[in-house]
């Protein structure tokens, strides 16, 4: 469970979103070390191309319509395995946390479960599921749902019981009392573990693509990798880097709409 | 904060309760969902709700464990893959916590280094062995590197937080009774970061795994991945069923091993790793 705690140590430092002028100096720096690595010949222009070069087949890509629609694709299927997960995790998250013999039964099981590398499993769905979207959609579920669980098995436990003894008192069966106190109370933490999750979404659907995919983004590079067009791999790269810095911050604005009234939002 | 404190001592208190009344419920119960998914997996396919051709029944896969182990293939893969495995996470390690020290004790490596971490953040890193092989070849230094690019993120992050949270007093004092910079970071930033670095340690471990396997299922000429799907390729379903289950176990193991790992090598370490 500590990992999951760490990682989302991790999205904090990404989330203190510096101003613009802050992420302008690295990057800058960087594209002049690209420049300059292929002006000297250090890297072989087969393995890292001229930026240009990679602008111009992201101008070609984006003409012919063939990101957009492959990063539509990606995108779709980060959202479905994203949502699964999130449903998954929370629902079974609040389930282990709050319901003692679900605790008893499942937590042990589950925390063996969680060092499972994910990846190992792909064969799997790939059997049970066909080479493409769907397979590519279950990786993203299966290293997305892990750190949601158990994320919301740590906010949820931590639920102050006297607010849940006063819904109780007042008359709250236990099922209510789980949607309407503790979900609220732990959705800081909850919303925390999404974002977590998130990344193993946009990292199993991708890889998906990649190994057993018919396309989007993951495909895209693949297929620049097979043609030996480099440029398309970096393409693909920095399409992946950005779909996933958008999702990021949706998530971080839905966190700030739903936790006005805490004083976590702004986290 | 005394709140918080108060509360997290009712819930442990609250589930500490019930583990008197019921210690082998604890045991049983957790036994019985594993029974039934395991019953499951023997029956499903038996009564034919699922094809047996594509899932197997389990008494069907788990006898084949042992033959992969005795298989030439299979060893030699777990070979290639051990060492493509070790020398990432020890180049991950070697550069890593370093510069989340650095990050943590100097703004200027912070400001350069934090904003590439956060855009790269979402970049699934298994990807970059494409570039490496057309960089290095197929081989031992593109699927490490990869693992090393990898794992080297949680434990920048983790060695950065350990860093940070540090007593700037002990820093102080150590300065001020003559200790070097350089001691100071050996014998006071270093240890008092170790917590956070061994739990990020962790991540990167099982990170490591998933980077791995992605990299062989990308690259198929040698390793774990590769020796999976040459029978997936076949068919052999039960045979890739086999080594699913034995890389889980591996996977398992290998973090079950390094907790307790930790807890010999720093029997000082408070709190979970």
């Amino acid at each position: 469970m500590s990992s999951v705690s760490l990682a989302s140590r991790g999205t904090k430092l990404l989330s203190k979103t510096p101003r613009a002028l802050q992420f302008a100096i690295p990057v800058i720096a960087v594209l002049i070390i690209w420049q300059v690595a292929v002006m000297l010949r250090l890297v072989p222009r087969i393995a890292l191309p001229a930026p240009a070069a990679v602008w111009d087949r992201t101008m070609t890509l984006l003409s012919t319509g063939q990101l957009l629609s492959e990063s539509g694709t990606t995108l779709s299927r980060i959202v479905i395995a994203f949502a699964i997960a999130a449903f998954i995790g929370v629902t079974v998250g609040l389930a282990v946390a709050r319901i003692e013999v679900v605790k008893r039964a499942l937590g042990p099981l589950l925390r063996v479960a969680f060092p499972i590398p994910k990846m190992a499993l792909y064969p799997a769905f790939i059997i049970l599921l066909g080479a493409g979207a769907m397979s590519a959609i279950a990786l993203g579920v299966a290293e997305a749902v892990f750190p949601m669980l158990f994320g919301t098995v740590s906010a949820a436990s931590q639920v102050n019981p006297k607010i849940l003894w006063s819904a109780e008192a007042l008359g709250s069966g236990r099922a209510r009392a789980l949607f309407w106190v503790v979900l609220p109370a732990a959705l800081p933490g909850i919303l925390s573990a999404l974002r977590v999750g998130l990344i193993g979404a946009i990292v199993g659907v991708f890889i998906g693509e990649m190994i057993a995919g018919a396309n989007g983004l993951g495909q895209l590079m693949v297929r620049g990798w097979t043609l030996l067009d480099s440029p398309q791999l970096y393409v693909a790269l920095f399409a992946i880097a950005i779909l996933g810095l958008i999702l990021d911050s949706i998530l971080l604005l839905v966190r700030r709409q739903l936790l006005r009234w805490s004083d976590e939002s702004s986290e | 904060m005394s709140i918080g404190t108060e509360t997290t001592a009712v819930a442990t208190k609250e589930a500490k309760a019930p583990r008197f009344s019921g210690r082998a419920q604890q045991i049983l119960l957790p036994l019985l969902v594993l029974i039934v998914v395991l019953a499951a997996w023997e029956l499903l396919p038996r009564l034919g709700v699922v094809r047996s051709t594509v899932l197997p029944p389990l008494s069907t896969v788990l006898p084949i464990i042992p033959g992969i182990w005795v298989d030439p293939a299979f060893v030699s893969s777990l070979g290639a893959s051990a060492v493509r495995w070790s020398v990432g996470l020890v180049l991950a390690i070697a550069v890593g916590v370093p510069l989340g020290i650095m990050m943590a004790r100097s703004r200027t490596v912070f400001a350069f280094v934090n904003p590439l971490m956060v855009l790269t953040y979402s970049v699934p890193k298994a990807a970059l062995v494409l570039i490496f092989t057309l960089w290095f070849g197929v081989g031992l230094w593109s699927s490490s590197l990869v693992i090393a690019i990898g794992c080297a993120t949680p434990l920048i992050i983790s060695a950065y937080h350990g860093a940070k949270g540090i007593n700037t007093h002990l820093v102080w004092s150590a300065a001020a009774l003559g200790t070097s910079r350089g001691d100071i970071l050996r014998r006071i930033v270093f240890p008092a970061a170790l917590p956070e670095i061994l739990a990020g340690l962790r991540t990167a471990l099982q990170l490591s795994l998933f980077i791995l396997l992605a990299s062989e299922f990308l690259i198929r000429q040698t390793g774990i991945g590769a020796y999976m799907f040459n029978n997936l390729d076949v068919g052999q379903y039960p045979t890739v069923w086999a080594i699913m289950i034995t890389v889980a176990t591996v996977g398992v193991l290998l973090d079950w091993l390094y907790v307790r790992l930790v807890r010999i090598v720093v029997p000082w370490l408070e709190g979970e790793v």
